[in-house]
């Protein structure tokens, strides 16, 4: 082998390192793309943590005491705190992270003092004031739970978003000099299955370490309401991560394989 | 295409161990320089998990020995110190409370004034948090809800007075003289913005409720 074929097969070789790395990052960037930053994962996360049960509790509970308190029956509260209208109050909370703020038209209790007059004839003062009594319990209630911690991730959008276009960009590049400084097919090939295998690979370690060996259980403590939420929402995130590592990685073969199979 | 890229056999099984050797190295620094990335996230990430937010939720004020309230006067937090949580009904703010708002403190939660006072020492107590984070939801505060801080040495409730938007030079809006006992927490406007502002949000309470830790808590 000549000193200019040596020089090309190292240099090829520390692309490859260099696209490995990029895939990773790419696939760290699709996998919280797909979970942590994803509205949907948390709308999920909250669904199967039964958070929204537990809310439609707390604001029944609320409300059903200031109705009480005023003297009043709490059937027609009963019947507008609904888990539809719990659901939608949390998650319209929760939209103005991803989205910012906009006009909250989700509480339930609109025109319900003139529900309590018209049906239970209660006076307009008890009943306006059990109202408003809601609304503060509805707006308590409803308020979306982890946002610390998602607002945290959101003011990273953009890192995340330009570092999966770059990641991308340096991997296809490395993908090209793996074939302008191979041999043969059997070069480039080679050269992206150890990219593949390597990526596979990391991801599946780091998708491991962070599930079993980062102690994220532990973040929240057990008591809170939202915890069987949290482990929802963050627990999706390590098998993701593996999930993604290991898509990429059959993507950039099945790619070289249709290339090589091209040129047959 | 070049004449090289003409399919060609594959060469013996020698070059398979070869591959793997490779793979694995890669893998290990991959994991290394990625690994180094998610760990250094997750360590930002950590302190704002440790509350929800949500009603109800445990507040866990920092562990220490109980104390009262002259006690505090002869141990106050050190700059830098988590002495408490910071929690506002009807919104997720739910944080921890630093003594101190330097940028290391208002990373991981609600960072109060230095010079102005603690809770329970009867003047104003100035809170800042950033307004990407922990003080995001500050923007559903509404009038006449209640901001509790608990510390090892009490729980106070503040009922929101009012809010107001300033520009951050417009020192008319907080005293930091006042009595009663009054709190006023503050962000950067508008909200969600990662970079400092021209504008403030201030939200004004004032206490209406002290519970001392009883002496024999722990």
């Amino acid at each position: 082998m000549s000193s200019k074929q040596q020089q090309a097969a190292l240099l090829a070789v520390a692309m490859q390192l260099v696209g490995c790395v990029c895939a990773v990052m790419l696939a760290l960037c699709a996998a919280l793309g797909v979970t942590l930053m994803r509205e949907g994962h948390y709308a999920a996360s909250l669904q199967k943590g039964e958070y929204f049960e537990y809310v439609q509790s707390a604001a029944l509970q609320g409300c059903t005491r200031q109705a009480q308190q005023a003297g009043l029956s709490a059937a027609p509260i009963e019947s507008r705190v609904t888990p539809e209208a719990v659901r939608a109050g949390v998650l319209h909370r929760a939209d103005a992270l991803w989205h910012g703020a906009t006009q909250d038209a989700t509480s339930p209790f609109g025109g319900l003092s003139t529900e309590y007059q018209d049906t239970l004839g209660s006076s307009p003062a008890d009943s306006m004031m059990l109202e408003l009594a809601c609304e503060e319990q509805w707006h308590n209630a409803t308020a979306a739970p982890l946002s610390a911690v998602l607002a945290s991730m959101q003011q990273y959008r953009w890192v995340l978003r330009l570092s999966g276009w770059l990641c991308a960009l340096l991997l296809a590049g490395c993908g090209v000099l793996q074939f302008l400084l191979a041999e043969c097919w059997n070069d480039v090939q080679q050269g992206v299955q150890r990219i593949a295998l390597g990526t596979a690979a990391a991801c599946a370690v780091m998708g491991l370490g962070l599930y079993f060996g980062t102690g994220w259980q532990s973040w929240m403590p057990v008591s809170d309401p939202a915890y069987q939420a949290f482990c929802c929402w963050f627990g999706g995130f390590p098998p993701a991560m593996a999930a993604c590592g290991v898509l990429l990685a059959v993507i950039m073969c099945i790619i070289t394989e249709c290339m090589k199979n091209l040129t047959k | 295409m070049n004449d090289k890229f003409v399919y060609k056999a594959a060469p013996a099984q020698k070059s398979k161990g070869k591959n793997l050797l490779f793979s694995l190295v890669f893998c290990v620094l991959a994991v290394m320089i990625v690994g180094g990335v998610v760990l250094a996230a997750g360590r930002l990430l950590r302190p704002a998990a440790g509350a929800s937010g949500a009603p109800g939720a445990a507040n866990n004020a920092p562990a220490g020995v109980t104390q009262s309230e002259a006690q505090l006067q002869q141990t106050l937090p050190q700059p830098g110190d988590a002495y408490g949580t910071l929690r506002i009904s009807g919104t997720s703010v739910d944080c921890t409370l630093y003594y101190g708002d330097a940028d290391e403190q208002l990373n991981a939660g609600a960072g109060t004034y230095m010079p102005t006072c603690l809770p329970g020492q009867g003047g104003t107590i100035l809170i800042a948090g950033h307004t990407a984070t922990y003080f995001r939801d500050l923007e559903s505060v509404q009038e006449g809800a209640d901001i509790e801080i608990s510390t090892n040495y009490g729980v106070f409730h503040y009922t929101v007075t009012g809010m107001q938007t300033a520009l951050a030079s417009d020192t008319s809006a907080y005293d930091l003289t006042a009595t009663p006992e009054n709190v006023i927490l503050y962000t950067c406007y508008p909200f969600g913005q990662t970079e400092p502002t021209e504008w403030r949000y201030f939200v004004y309470g004032s206490l209406v409720q002290q519970q001392e830790a009883a002496a024999n808590e722990q």
